[in-house]
């Protein structure tokens, strides 16, 4: 199989070199806040036409007014590209985006419902878990013996596949148009049984956990939010957390350049190299 | 505010035995909801949150039978009953999970709280007599997105909890034939449930006696117990994470004796069309979730006996005080946009 690498690039930084002709991802996919503004949207569909750059388009989950922005974006890049592919990280951006027949909608990471937490590859980690067994106090003040029970196989297996890889759910999708599911590299490993005409495609290094309600740095701002104030990022550790979280704008994710065991033969074909990472 | 004649508003409240349906049903509940985590289940995908979002025993009903005594005591007491099954689910996790379903309609059970995309196609297929109800687990946050899954029989909706009530009423107003639920009380976590992939795993906290199941075994001195992650500290929403030289905690204060609370929204959210009222909660004790259905029973009451919209709230601020013994505040309340301002 032949890897396609895509590289995800920050919007605002008009700065950085776009190598020609490669697969280009632009967009938000955690906060409609910092969607591009339809100047910027002109701006890069232009540029990476003209380059010849094949797009791919990220948008977020949205509220009711953010659908009618993610429309507005979708009208100035169809002025542009006959055929980009579109990450839907909503069902309602996915039913707007299946009506449009420049759009090859992509089922985002948002969408594919995968285990995430950190904290779940040290569940498959025998000797690391055994070293912790330990004496509990029961409610009824009964000293007990805690130990590590493995995980079976089929709740490893729960643990490392998304939930939208299921039969029924991917023949549905499959007469939207769709095709490819975006999803997160996990620390506990990944394991794909995709249906034909399905392909995959892993996020390298971040992985998403959980989205805040409010945005840590909006709310210091008061209110006063652009798009370029949720560009910080804090690394939060915890001891019980095997590696860092980092916290940017409302998302929480971890890093992992550790590409999956055997990923070339569950129909993964594509890489996307998140530069916004490395350039934050 | 829709307080036209026969108006009521219908509470929801967790359970987690058969004998507290009653209960709640007396002190007001017009619903009851449950999670189920069996034995059996248990074994092969842990007892953490892989049937529902919450985990262990304490927040479940654990035995089949149990299962249909609640389906049952709901019927008796003339309350509906919903069954949370609001994860995400592998493909083989499913009959199983379709099996739980059966028995929850053949008991008289009425309705399933979902958002697994797997699991409301197969339900699709089945076509069983129950009501579906989509959970706030679902992420649906705007019109098109309740439109989208409308298309799998959904016939209520619980509105994910980082609404606001204005964005509420434009989804309501866009899908008037179908329920609204919202959240009133408890468990306003700082992450979003449908995009929250942190787990809810079994902490066992040093020096501290919490319920667990433990066996004896004879090859064993001590009864034994058995977890899959022993290093588990906590929820992620209550740990307190180290940033630089800053204490992060994601500020959530749990605490059910002050609890997260939309009673002063009560009056807007029937105006926007909003007329099934959750209470978190599940695993809680019995008494406490009595005092929560009491208490949004009575500041519904305050708001109805108000000549004027907006007029009870510090009424029911000091209801809460009365209840609770402290007073509510903004962090606490769970729609702060649209309720309470600072006293």
């Amino acid at each position: 199989m032949i890897m396609d690498y895509a590289y995800w690039i920050d919007w605002q930084n008009t700065r950085c070199e776009i190598l020609p002709k490669a697969r280009i991802y632009l967009g938000e996919e955690c906060c409609e806040k910092r969607l591009p503004p339809p100047k910027k949207v002109m701006y890069w569909a232009n540029r990476l036409h003209d380059q010849g750059n094949t797009l791919t388009f990220i948008t977020p989950f949205v509220s009711d007014a953010g659908l009618i922005q993610v429309n507005n974006i979708l009208d100035a890049l169809s002025s542009i590209y006959d055929s980009y592919e579109v990450v839907c990280n909503d069902w309602g951006v996915f039913s707007l985006v299946i009506g449009r027949p420049s759009c090859i909608p992509l089922i985002g990471r948002l969408l594919s419902r995968q285990d995430t937490d950190p904290r779940l590859a040290q569940i498959l980690d025998r000797p690391f878990q055994e070293s912790l067994e330990r004496d509990v106090w029961h409610v009824d003040g009964t000293p007990v013996r805690l130990k590590y029970k493995p995980p079976s196989e089929e709740y490893k297996t729960h643990l490392r596949t998304p939930s939208i890889i299921n039969n029924r759910v991917l023949s549905y999708l499959s007469k939207t148009g769709s095709h490819r599911l975006e999803l997160n590299n996990p620390l506990q490993g990944l394991k794909l049984e995709l249906i034909d005409g399905w392909k995959a495609t892993i996020y390298i290094p971040d992985v998403i956990v959980s989205i805040k309600r409010h945005c840590s740095t909006c709310s210091i701002s008061l209110g006063s939010l652009t798009p370029n104030c949720c560009n910080l990022s804090a690394e939060w550790i915890h001891p019980s957390f095997p590696v860092p979280l980092h916290s940017c704008g409302n998302a929480l994710y971890y890093l992992n350049n550790v590409l999956p065991d055997g990923f070339e033969d569950m129909g993964i074909d594509r890489i996307v190299l998140n530069m916004r990472i490395s350039s934050t | 505010m829709n307080t036209r004649p026969g108006y009521k508003p219908v509470i929801a409240a967790p359970v987690d035995e058969p004998v507290e349906v009653s209960l709640l049903a007396k002190s007001g509940a017009g619903e009851v909801y449950c999670g189920f985590l069996p034995r059996q289940w248990r074994e092969r995908y842990s007892g953490y949150d892989s049937l529902s979002r919450r985990q262990g025993i304490s927040a479940n009903v654990t035995v089949l039978e149990n299962l249909r005594m609640v389906a049952l005591e709901a019927k008796k007491a003339g309350v509906s009953s919903a069954l949370a099954l609001n994860v995400r689910y592998s493909q083989e996790m499913l009959p199983e999970v379709l099996e739980y379903a059966e028995v929850w309609e053949q008991a008289g059970g009425q309705a399933l709280l979902v958002s697994d995309l797997g699991l409301l196609l197969a339900l699709q297929e089945k076509q069983p007599r129950l009501n579906r109800f989509l959970s706030l687990m679902a992420a649906a946050f705007n019109s098109r997105a309740v439109g989208f899954y409308r298309q799998f029989g959904i016939s209520r909706m619980v509105l994910p909890r980082s609404l606001t009530i204005e964005e509420m009423h434009y989804i309501v107003k866009l899908h008037e034939d179908i329920e609204f639920e919202a959240m009133v009380l408890n468990d306003k976590c700082p992450y979003i449930d449908g995009l929250c992939n942190f787990y809810h795993g079994m902490a066992f906290p040093e020096g501290i006696r919490i319920p667990f199941e433990y066996q004896r075994a004879a090859s064993e001195q001590k009864p034994v117990t058995y977890a899959h992650d022993l290093f588990y500290a906590g929820h992620a929403c209550q740990l307190k994470f180290r940033a630089g030289k800053e204490i992060i905690n994601p500020d959530w204060d749990n605490d059910f004796c002050r609890p997260h609370c939309a009673a002063c929204c009560l009056q807007k959210l029937a105006s926007a069309g909003i007329n099934h009222w959750k209470i978190g909660g599940r695993g809680l004790p019995t008494e406490v979730k009595i005092k929560a259905v009491k208490f949004i029973k009575d500041a519904w009451n305050l708001a109805v006996d108000s000549p004027e919209e907006g007029i009870p709230c510090q009424e029911i601020k000091d209801l809460y005080k009365d209840t609770y013994g402290r007073h509510c505040s903004c962090e606490l309340c769970y729609y702060p946009e649209d309720g309470m301002v600072e006293v």
